[in-house]
């Protein structure tokens, strides 16, 4: 309990007001412990991306509460707590790709050798060292990408939130940064919260994965997945990877009857 | 070839004017000839005898048609006329010759303003009384063609227009607001228009109209740099057809009884212009026409009849200021159409000189109504 | 260098081209001079008048820079203003659009008297006036045409509105406002030519038409006009050069460097 990172305590989300109310989201509760990789996976609609945006405090629960890192998601939001990658790159075409990495440092008012050494750094992380005097617009997907996660990690937050950020790119690009994510993960530690259309995506990566039903989404399960560690390219040979992606994929289809309870995450 | 060219040239023109008739020969029986007058200016004193002509019924009765169309800041009269869209225009002379030296086939048929109007104006406090005190002051022309008297009057006193250390000139919208506001030292003025429109503005200072004695006014015919001004012009390709001599003639013989008229009946020729829709008033038509009269009256050889001496002087400015590059050729003017005009009506019984006219004193009325 | 010849190859033919037409149709034809003057006959005119061209084409030229500049600063902080504080847009918006509505016509007279009639500035405030909607009205669109996901991305930085205007809004206006100045510049030179027809000093591109045009002398009238169109191309591609420098990370940079 006392290791969990976020906290989502019987939240409902609805858009719109009187005879137009959408609910997007009913009863969630769900933990994630820290250093997790947990997946939200479900089908279109389903409020997995306003899931993660209730985490990051870019809107707010209409009923309930959300706690991060022991305060309010709102708190640590405004403490810089987490950090976001869409699925969209969201570079700025006239800043350098080292540039666009100092960004969040610059809002948070670093001195400028501070920034351009963490900036340096993660480029290195990301394996893009070299690429620091380059546009955004000269760059692959792949490789945008890979500047919004240095980005993202440039201010070493708690918890990363990722919105399918893979998603636009191609299969073998994103195998590829796949494993690129999960060494990253090892060696900050990170928490990582990760939205995902791809099932066998999701099993791949996480600790968790939280099985959502369509609208108005409901956590239907959370599977714990205790593949090995380091997860690699014979995992995805490995029988019980199959047998994770065949059982997320029938709790995707089965009745969508959620577990009664609060959905506790067993440490894996 | 030239024909093709011609046809080619105006072809828009001749598409839009589809509708009109041009000038035909004949007018036999009944059927009136249509002709068309391109005024210089917007419906005013300024062109009274041609309304009254119209008015009272001298076109018709002469078996003419006339359309009268009105001019403006942005209407070419040459231009007109040379395209074929009117018959007859009105124009002051340098720019009517100017027009024929860029290839318009123009000529004068009758010289009906035997005197220039234009004057420049100034407040008695300036001491501007004659063209050697504009040397260093602020003086006003409208451009438009109309500064060829101002820039040889200044000349000719050693003055030099385009120098800024001698004078600076300035361009002047067609009102009097520059001289009112202190703007200009000097500003262009018609007598029988610009002039008018400071008589008629309350000075702030006495709460009275503003009257002669507080202004001082610069003739250009005194100073011997008048040009000769509001004359009738056609196309000499249109003349040469056959009938058209006559046709101008009768023009011109209706226009001069309309003059007349005019001269001898102020008050109802001003009525015939205010009915004619001009937009200005009364008060200002009626001075208008009185100056106007002045310029016409007295016509010593009859009206409509060129003054060679005014004619050579016009030229001679004209040359020396490169408003022409070359003297025009005799054919510019005729005179044989405006004496057998003029000679018509004296044989009718007609004043055709108005050597007895006198300006008379018109009561400038507040805001020209 | 070659690649820049052959790049602006067919425009310099089709203007070579249509010249010699020209020329060719106006003397087969015989048309008259005051219709349409054959190309020579302006070449030479410009020849003729150089020196007076040089001087009332600077004159004019001094004008339209000073009036855009006036109106472009201007257009900048109300487009600012009222991007920054809605309060703002509620006051401004309509003037602008007000200001956008007044004729020349009625406008540039109110201006010699307000500034002088002889006083550059008067034209200038015409220009200015001209100016001043394009350049407000196309920064604002470019500090407020931003993307969602660069404004959700800031506030997950919880970054202030001052860090959202300067980091975000006014990068991404940017090549909006080059646009507009752009747009602007060949605007100025009509406003300030236009403007010199209400009155004022007779040195002046606008002046000088009007009495070339008077006088029928037309092949100086088209010298003048060439002479504005000439300025105009300039100012247009100085400011181009301009932008090249400051935003070289803009599409349009971008595929002229691909070709």
């Amino acid at each position: 309990m006392s290791d969990s990172v976020v906290r989502v305590r019987g939240v409902d989300k609805v858009f719109g007001t009187g005879t137009d109310k959408t609910p997007a989201l009913q009863h969630i509760d769900l933990e994630i412990p820290k250093g997790a990789f947990v997946s939200l996976i479900g089908p279109s609609g389903c409020g997995k991306s306003t899931l993660l945006r209730l985490i990051g405090d870019l809107t707010q629960p209409s009923v309930g509460a959300i706690d991060v890192n022991g305060k309010t998601a709102h708190r640590a939001r405004l403490d810089r707590d987490y950090g976001m990658v869409f699925q969209a790159p969201v570079l700025f075409d006239w800043r350098t790709v080292q540039g666009n990495v100092e960004l969040p440092l610059e809002v948070s008012a670093k001195d400028k050798a501070v920034r351009a050494a963490r900036a340096r750094a993660m480029l290195a992380l990301v394996e893009l060292t070299g690429f620091e005097r380059r546009y955004p617009w000269q760059l692959s997907g792949g490789m945008q990408q890979r500047v919004a996660i240095a980005r993202a990690l440039s201010f070493e937050p708690a918890i990363l939130l990722m919105d399918e950020p893979f998603g636009a790119l191609d299969e073998m690009t994103r195998e590829r940064l796949n494993l690129e994510l999960l060494r990253i993960w090892k060696q900050t530690g990170t928490t990582i919260v990760f939205v995902t259309h791809s099932i066998p995506e999701a099993v791949f990566l996480s600790t968790h994965v939280a099985v959502m039903s369509a609208r108005p989404g409901r956590i239907l399960e959370v599977i714990p997945v205790d593949l090995p560690q380091p997860r690699n390219d014979l995992t995805r040979e490995d029988e019980r990877y199959f047998g994770f992606i065949k059982r997320v994929r029938e709790r995707l289809r089965g009745r969508d009857v959620a577990r009664p309870g609060a959905a506790e995450v067993a440490a894996s | 070839m030239r024909g093709l060219g011609r046809s080619l040239s105006f072809a828009i023109v001749a598409v839009m004017l589809a509708v009109s008739c041009g000038a035909g020969g004949g007018g036999g029986g009944g059927q009136l000839t249509k002709v068309r007058l391109q005024l210089q200016w917007v419906a005013q004193s300024q062109f009274a005898g041609y309304y009254a002509a119209l008015d009272k019924g001298y076109f018709k009765d002469l078996g003419l048609d006339v359309e009268i169309k009105l001019g403006g800041p942005d209407i070419v009269p040459q231009q007109v006329v040379a395209s074929d869209a009117a018959e007859f225009g009105i124009a002051w002379v340098p720019k009517m010759l100017a027009s024929r030296e860029a290839g318009a086939d123009l000529v004068n048929i009758a010289q009906v303003f035997q005197r220039s109007g234009t004057l420049e104006v100034s407040f008695k406090e300036k001491n501007i009384t004659k063209p050697e005190d504009w040397k260093g002051k602020k003086v006003g022309t409208w451009g438009f063609g109309n500064e060829p008297e101002l820039y040889a009057a200044m000349r000719k006193v050693g003055i030099d227009p385009t120098k800024a250390g001698d004078v600076t000139i300035v361009a002047q919208p067609f009102d009097m607001s520059l001289l009112l506001n202190g703007q200009v030292d000097a500003a262009q003025a018609m007598i029988y228009n610009e002039y008018a429109q400071v008589l008629e503005q309350k000075n702030p200072k006495t709460g009275q109209l503003y009257t002669p004695a507080e202004l001082n006014v610069i003739d250009f015919n005194q100073v011997g740099t008048g040009m000769l001004q509001d004359h009738v012009f056609v196309r000499q390709s249109w003349l040469s057809k056959s009938g058209n001599e006559d046709i101008a003639a009768k023009f011109l013989q209706a226009s001069f009884k309309g003059w007349i008229f005019c001269r001898d009946n102020q008050s109802q020729c001003v009525d015939i212009v205010l009915k004619a829709g001009t937009t200005l008033g009364k008060g200002h038509m009626t001075w208008q026409l009185n100056e106007i009269n002045a310029l016409i009256w007295p016509s010593p050889n009859g009206i409509g009849a060129l003054d060679k001496a005014a004619w050579d002087q016009t030229v001679n400015i004209s040359t020396t200021y490169q408003v022409l590059k070359n003297k025009p050729a005799d054919a510019a003017f005729r005179t044989d159409l405006a004496k057998k005009a003029a000679d018509a009506l004296k044989g009718a019984g007609s004043d055709v000189n108005g050597t007895s006219f006198k300006k008379a004193t018109v009561q400038v009325t507040a805001g020209g109504n | 260098m070659s690649k820049r010849f052959a790049y602006n190859a067919p425009a310099v033919l089709v203007f070579v081209g249509v010249l010699g037409l020209w020329e060719l149709a106006v003397r087969a034809f015989g048309i008259q001079q005051f219709l349409l003057p054959p190309p020579s006959s302006i070449a030479g005119a410009f020849v003729e008048h150089f020196d007076e061209l040089v001087t009332v084409g600077r004159n004019t030229l001094t004008e339209a820079v000073g009036g855009l500049l006036i109106g472009g600063v201007a257009a900048l902080v109300v487009a600012f203003a009222i991007a920054r504080w809605a309060t703002a847009s509620r006051a401004l918006l309509p003037f602008a659009i007000a200001a956008n509505s007044v004729p020349i016509i009625a406008f540039a007279p109110i201006m010699n008297n307000w500034f002088g009639i002889l006083s550059p500035l008067s034209k200038m405030m015409v220009v200015a006036v001209l100016v001043f909607f394009p350049i407000m009205i196309n920064t604002l669109r470019g500090l407020t045409l931003v993307d969602q996901g660069s404004l959700e991305l800031m506030r997950s930085y919880a970054a202030t509105e001052l860090a959202i205007f300067t980091k975000v809004r006014l990068p991404n206006a940017l090549p909006y406002i080059f646009t507009a100045f752009k747009v602007s510049a060949t605007l100025s030179l009509i406003g300030a030519i236009v403007a010199e027809y209400f009155g004022g000093s007779r040195s002046a591109l606008g002046q000088f038409i009007i009495t070339e045009a008077a006088f029928f002398r037309f092949a100086n009238a088209w010298a003048a006009i060439v002479v504005a169109s000439v300025v105009s191309i300039a100012f247009f591609l100085i400011i181009l050069a301009i932008e090249r420098v400051a935003i070289p990370w803009h599409s349009s940079a971008r595929i002229a460097d691909s070709s």
